[in-house]
């Protein structure tokens, strides 16, 4: 490289090795947590008295009370959205905001966690995070 | 080195670099492909294509971006510089195949034109961690677009050197561009912690190699001052390693002095192909040969061989009690300077 090419070099990597660096360290230490413990179960769930079941042509929710009390929300996928980012988050409104996030779907198959409310949500949102979309709301109420 | 402008100008080293190339993405691919349906059986087709060209494009822009600093700390990667040009127009393509299937699978089954969906379906600009990043990868997919489009001899004759080099090192934003469209993509939505070190790893190691060629480079640029005479000094003819240079950096460019058969020439380092710096290269066949794309120069004239049209730079140099002093004016190039004879 000829001399003034040398300094452009030199100039790109002095600011890119100052701001890349942190904005991926922002990016990764801001990685939303999932509750990997508590998702991807092997075997569909039925709760002996369902708190509410709803099935769909590409998912079925079911929410039960564990024999420890505690209340459990299961979700069936069974068609993948074509979204690749897909939360699953529970609300007393129809509103994304404010709205509790429980897990991220991707693979058909079954997700499960428990809620730390000991009552049934109002509603279950199915929201795209990378079109800021609800792509379903299921009331609990009706 | 060619005299005419062909597609691809073969040669068995290109073809080996090639087939590297090639076997090397095939056992990615199946490598991938195996892991994914063993830890992810319910993957859709679309998404497999997807991660593995996305995941397989970052792989080669790393190992692309690792050959220039690593041939400039060491010159035992010089080989792989050689043919880089293919392994960018390749890591492209995938890339392309990434974009492609992305922009389908995600944008195109709406009422939008999909190239606008990319850039409306998330407004969350002023928010980092919801950034839309698929803009980014859009705009890295389209600097490396034109660097694939420009990727040969032909743009760089007719462009020039020094704007084409500029224009390549464009690369560098588009980097940044595809680490922030992962950190802000798919390492949000589904973070895999392997994916994230793997990516740190080679974010930091692609850093500080750039940043110590940098400032290596700083180092060999200092100019050294001027004796009485108006001549530099470049040090004792034991410092020249045979059929090899030394470099010294005189009015704001370096100048290669090259001892061979007995003999030393001075001829300016930029090369006049890609700027590569011939004082890195060795004397072949007689000739001052470029480490970057082996462009061939005559030490006496700065000419490079019949049929080939390419000149440097000459310089004249004066030997001392056996110190080498170079008078750091040029001559135009394919100036015939006689070489200074060593005696013994």
């Amino acid at each position: 490289m000829i001399s003034p090419l040398r300094r452009r070099h030199r100039l790109m990597w002095m600011i890119i090795g100052v701001i890349l660096p942190v904005l991926f360290l922002i990016a990764v230490f801001n990685v939303p947590e999932f509750p990997y413990d508590t998702v991807a179960k092997a075997d569909t769930q039925h709760f002996e008295q369902a708190a509410f079941q709803e099935d769909l042509e590409s998912f079925s929710i079911e929410i039960g009370k564990n024999n420890d009390g505690s209340i459990e929300l299961s979700f069936d996928l069974k068609k993948a959205f074509n979204s690749p980012a897909v939360g699953v988050y529970i609300s007393n409104n129809n509103d994304i905001k404010g709205a509790q996030f429980l897990f991220a779907i991707g693979d058909p198959k079954v997700y499960s966690t428990k809620l730390d409310n000991m009552s049934v949500p109002n509603n279950i949102i199915i929201y795209d995070q990378i079109h800021k979309k609800i792509l379903s709301s299921i009331n609990t109420t009706k | 080195m060619a005299h005419q402008y062909v597609a691809v100008l073969w040669n068995r080293q290109k073809k080996l670099y090639d087939l590297y190339i090639f076997l090397g993405i095939i056992l990615y691919l199946l490598a991938f492909i195996v892991l994914t349906m063993i830890l992810k059986p319910n993957i859709t087709e679309e998404a497999l294509i997807i991660r593995a060209s996305g995941s397989l494009s970052i792989l080669i822009l790393h190992i692309i971006l690792i050959i220039g600093p690593l041939s400039r700390l060491n010159t035992r990667f010089l080989p792989l510089l050689y043919n880089r040009r293919h392994l960018g127009v390749t890591m492209f393509l995938i890339a392309f195949i990434h974009g492609g299937f992305s922009i389908i699978q995600f944008h195109a089954l709406g009422n939008v034109n999909p190239l606008v969906s990319i850039f409306v379906s998330n407004n969350e600009y002023g928010d980092l961690l919801n950034f839309p990043f698929q803009t980014l990868g859009f705009f890295a997919l389209i600097i490396l677009f034109l660097m694939a489009a420009t990727s040969h001899d032909f743009w760089l004759t007719n462009l020039g050197p020094r704007f084409w080099k500029a224009m390549h090192m464009m690369v560098y934003v588009a980097y940044a561009l595809v680490i922030l469209h992962v950190a802000l993509g798919i390492a949000q939505s589904e973070p895999e912690p392997i994916m994230l070190t793997l990516l740190g790893i080679g974010l930091f190691t692609i850093v500080i190699l750039h940043l110590m060629t940098a400032f290596k480079e700083v180092k060999n640029d200092r100019e050294k001052s001027l004796n009485q005479r108006g001549y530099v000094l470049v040090g004792t003819v034991e410092e020249i390693p045979e059929n090899k240079a030394v470099t010294i950096n005189v009015n704001g460019e370096k100048v290669a002095i090259f001892k061979y058969d007995g003999k030393l020439s001075a001829v300016s380092n930029v090369c006049r192909h890609q700027n590569g710096p011939l004082g890195e290269g060795k004397i072949v066949d007689g000739c001052i040969t470029c480490p970057w794309h082996g462009y061939q120069y005559l030490p006496h004239n700065g000419c490079s061989p019949p049929p080939f049209t390419e000149k440097v730079e000459t310089f004249d140099i004066v030997l001392e009690d056996n110190k080498v002093y170079l008078n750091p004016k040029p001559y135009e190039p394919g100036t015939e300077r006689s070489p200074v004879v060593i005696s013994s």
